[in-house]
């Protein structure tokens, strides 16, 4: 039921576009009773080149000429045209023309008298001058008089280079003002569409080179971007005066164009949600593409398979993706009306569906590329904010208080220990300072920091604490701060008698590096605290991890920790 | 005088009990240092202390339990902590004065100020007091508490919405009146009144004074405290 209600109301759609579009189809779709100032059915005589012309004379029989209708006009071929034309002056609302739309070389004659000539008609490809595509020949007033007239041509069609599968487009006597306001309407449509995406097309590639250099902006760009070169081309019968001979030219443009937008398409979606395989299925659609390019399929219809090709694999990718991230219904809801679109108005280059299925995926698109914008700007100020902490933790207002308490004591005292005291201080403030910015850093810097924050708990418990470390620690790289932030909590947590050492223990076996540190546990203050710590720790990992897996070195990166025999013992393990 | 001094890093112990020394040095001083509050602890049940000065960390819960029971002793607690934003919170529990670190030998005076002149009053805000009973920390609001009693070094304290009645404080009723604000009066020798639960003044012959609560008890009122009651409540 609900199908059919769709069915309707896409069949409604397509009655408005063709409405709209009649200008296009007028003479292709036209019925059999001719309707007055219109042509029905004309008569075509094929030239041998033996015979004398006499197609243009009324007295001319051409009752046992081929009756075909314009679009059957034949290819490579030199040829004669006769159609009669009953003329009601009183249908005519404003001045009327002749509108030609054909790939070939004519001349026309209204009741023997020449009215149009359109590049040079000639017997083969040498002699003949390939005219212009679309012509509007101007009828004179007078000719026009009530009653049967004589519309003849002759007409060259050698200049093709490949069969077509119809080179006649529009063969009509047209109302000029209703023409002008025809095209007027179309192309404002079609400016609309092209200069939309052209605008969208420069934003985001704006936004991909100072914003952020995310692939699936600049696949969208260029979507726009060859979405409204589609158009272009596709408009420029409409505005390019350009001889038939180019015409394959054009064709073979927008098919290739009409090739690239589809191909971004899916591809966009591929990366968009960051899919496993992406290249393998990039390939194979891209390769389904081409094999359908090399069918014998005509480029209208090549293309318009494309097209379906290509929503279809988004709708397929987006089908994956609610199924595995939850991610793209909203995707889907706007594909598959547009692939059913595309389903019941086949029509690819009818510019009403054209538009209409562009800026519904557009909006797609744009949809799912906000929804990106919003996660990595989270993402971006969950990283700052680990920064602001990093700061705000190891610039302890609580340690600083306690260490300046030492220091006015140390000044009235002892001065000289005062400025040694000032100095590890600083050393170690310093070191911090410079590490907050860095990704990552050699673990031999980590350990110097961490003697620098042991030195500084010397002086002021009065005790001699010292990290031992076993094993290989060059050239390995941590995020910062990891094992400086473990032995802080230690002291927080504890009161350490000198007796006992920090460890560090380093190894590392095929990719994987453990790092364990322990830290003893005496009179615990507080078992334990707002776990402040401990998610510090994991959000420097998963930051880190993210900064690795950019740079193409897939990481794992593991903290788990725990208390074992006096000692807390916290485990990082790197895995690459 | 008996004081002791809780703090873990040896050279700010130093200097606490150096400043100690050099502020009150007109008096006999015993002081004690220990290192954390469980090995004072021993030393503050066995003997009387007169002040306690401890370095806490407040960061935890435990830290406010062990405050809680300081301030519920015998003693006075000046706590000196680099957490000064705890300050608010461990006046409303009752130490006497929260000394910031890094701290000055001015400031460290002060505090002793307060220990020494027994009509400084409670300008932070004391909302609580802490009792022990049963082994257990018990907190007190102010406003439940319509009247104190002297009783030997203890304090007897009398509630108005408990279904025990009265609660022993270990300090005596000179060292909480220093704890309590503006509205606590001290109108006899033995007896300090919360003036909020004050009905009417009541003059007896013979110039005796007394004051009827809210609750029907009437407080014996000094004859020297007459004229600060009258003047308090007329001022009201």
């Amino acid at each position: 039921m609900f199908f059919q209600y769709i069915k309707k109301l896409f069949l409604l759609l397509s009655l408005l576009s063709m409405y709209v579009f009649a200008l296009n189809s007028e003479d292709v779709r036209a019925s059999t009773a001719p309707p007055p100032n219109k042509f029905n059915e004309i008569n075509i005589e094929i030239i041998k080149q033996t015979r004398s012309l006499s197609c243009h004379q009324l007295t001319t029989s051409d009752i046992h000429w081929k009756k075909i209708t314009f679009n059957q006009i034949p290819q490579n071929k030199h040829f004669c045209i006769r159609a009669w034309i009953n003329i009601d002056k009183s249908l005519m609302k404003s001045r009327s023309s002749l509108l030609i739309g054909m790939l070939g070389a004519s001349s026309f004659y209204w009741d023997e008298k020449l009215i149009s000539q359109n590049g040079e008609v000639g017997t083969s490809i040498n002699n003949e001058v390939p005219g212009i595509i679309t012509t509007l020949v101007n009828i004179p007033e007078h000719y026009l008089t009530d009653g049967k007239h004589l519309l003849s041509g002759e007409i060259s069609t050698f200049h093709l280079s490949k069969k077509l599968s119809n080179i006649g487009y529009i063969f009509t006597l047209v109302d000029e003002q209703k023409l002008h306001s025809q095209i007027l309407l179309l192309s404002i449509f079609a400016a609309i569409f092209i200069g939309a995406s052209l605008v969208l097309a420069m934003i985001f590639q704006l936004i991909y080179w100072l914003y952020q250099k995310e692939v699936s902006y600049q696949i969208f760009s260029l979507f726009c971007l060859f979405s409204s070169l589609i158009l272009i081309t596709e408009q420029a019968k409409f505005w390019l005066d350009y001889s038939y001979d180019w015409h394959i030219f054009r064709l073979l443009l927008i098919y290739s164009f009409t090739f690239i937008a589809c191909s971004l398409l899916p591809l966009f979606y591929l990366c968009n949600y960051r899919l496993p395989y992406k290249i393998h299925c990039f390939t194979f659609i891209v390769l389904g593409f081409i094999s359908l390019s090399l069918s014998s399929l005509s480029y209208d219809q090549a293309s318009t398979f494309l097209f379906g090709g290509a929503l279809l694999s988004a709708l397929i990718i987006n089908t994956y993706s609610v199924f595995h991230t939850n991610k793209g219904l909203v995707n889907i809801i706007i594909i598959l009306p547009s692939l059913s679109l595309l389903y019941f108005i086949p029509d690819y280059f009818n510019e009403f569906v054209f538009s209409v299925v562009f800026i519904l995926i557009v909006m797609a698109m744009l949809i799912s590329l906000i929804k990106e914008m919003y996660t990595n700007k989270v993402a971006a100020l969950k990283a700052e904010r680990i920064k602001t902490e990093l700061l705000r933790r190891n610039m302890q207002p609580h340690f600083l208080m306690n260490c300046l308490t030492q220091l006015m004591e140390l000044v009235e005292i002892k001065p000289k220990k005062a400025v040694e005291f000032i100095s590890v201080l600083s050393d170690e403030f310093r070191q911090l300072t410079v590490q907050s910015t860095q990704d990552n850093i050699a673990l031999t810097e980590e350990i110097a920091l961490c003697n620098k924050h042991l030195a500084i708990m010397s002086i002021r418990y009065q005790q001699t604490y010292q990290l031992d470390v076993n094993g290989d620690v060059a050239d390995i790289f941590i995020p910062p701060t990891i094992l400086h932030s473990q032995i802080e909590n230690c002291f927080t947590h504890n009161a350490i008698s000198s007796t006992r050492a920090f460890e560090l223990k380093v190894t590392s076996v095929n990719g994987q590096i453990d790092l364990v540190l322990k830290t003893p546990i005496e009179k615990k203050i507080d078992h334990r605290g707002t776990g402040l710590g401990e998610q510090y720790i994991k959000a420097r990992l998963a930051e880190f991890e993210q900064v690795n897996n950019k740079h193409k070195n897939s990481l794992n990166c593991s903290f788990i920790s725990y208390e074992e025999c006096h000692y807390w013992v916290s485990k990082f393990s790197f895995i690459s | 005088m008996n004081i002791v001094i809780v703090e873990d890093e040896p050279l700010v112990q130093q200097r606490t009990q150096r400043l100690t020394m050099e502020i009150l040095k007109s008096h006999s001083l015993k002081i004690q240092c220990f290192t954390d509050i469980d090995d004072a602890e021993c030393f503050l049940a066995e003997n009387t202390v007169d002040l306690l000065l401890l370095d806490l960390n407040l960061k935890g819960r435990n830290g406010f339990d062990l405050l809680k029971s300081n301030v519920a002793a015998g003693y006075h607690t000046i706590i000196i902590s680099a957490y000064a934003e705890k300050a608010i919170e461990a006046f409303q529990y009752g130490v006497l004065d929260f000394v910031a670190k890094p701290y000055t030998l001015e400031r460290l005076a002060k505090a002793f100020d307060r220990i020494l002149d027994t009509s400084q009053r409670n300008y932070y805000g004391c909302r609580y007091l802490s009792i022990k009973r049963l082994g257990a920390i018990e907190l007190i609001a102010l406003a439940d508490i319509s009247h104190i009693q002297a009783d030997g070094h203890y304090s007897l304290i009398f509630l108005t919405n408990k279904a025990e009645k009265t609660a022993l404080h270990e300090k005596n009723i000179e060292k909480i009146i220093q704890l309590l604000p503006d509205n606590y009066l001290r109108v006899h020798r033995s007896y300090v009144v919360n003036m909020d639960y004050v009905k009417q003044l009541l003059i007896e012959p013979g110039s005796q004074y007394s004051l009827k609560l809210n609750t029907g008890l009437e407080i014996p009122v000094g004859r020297t405290k007459y004229q600060d009651v009258k003047h308090y409540l007329e001022s009201k």
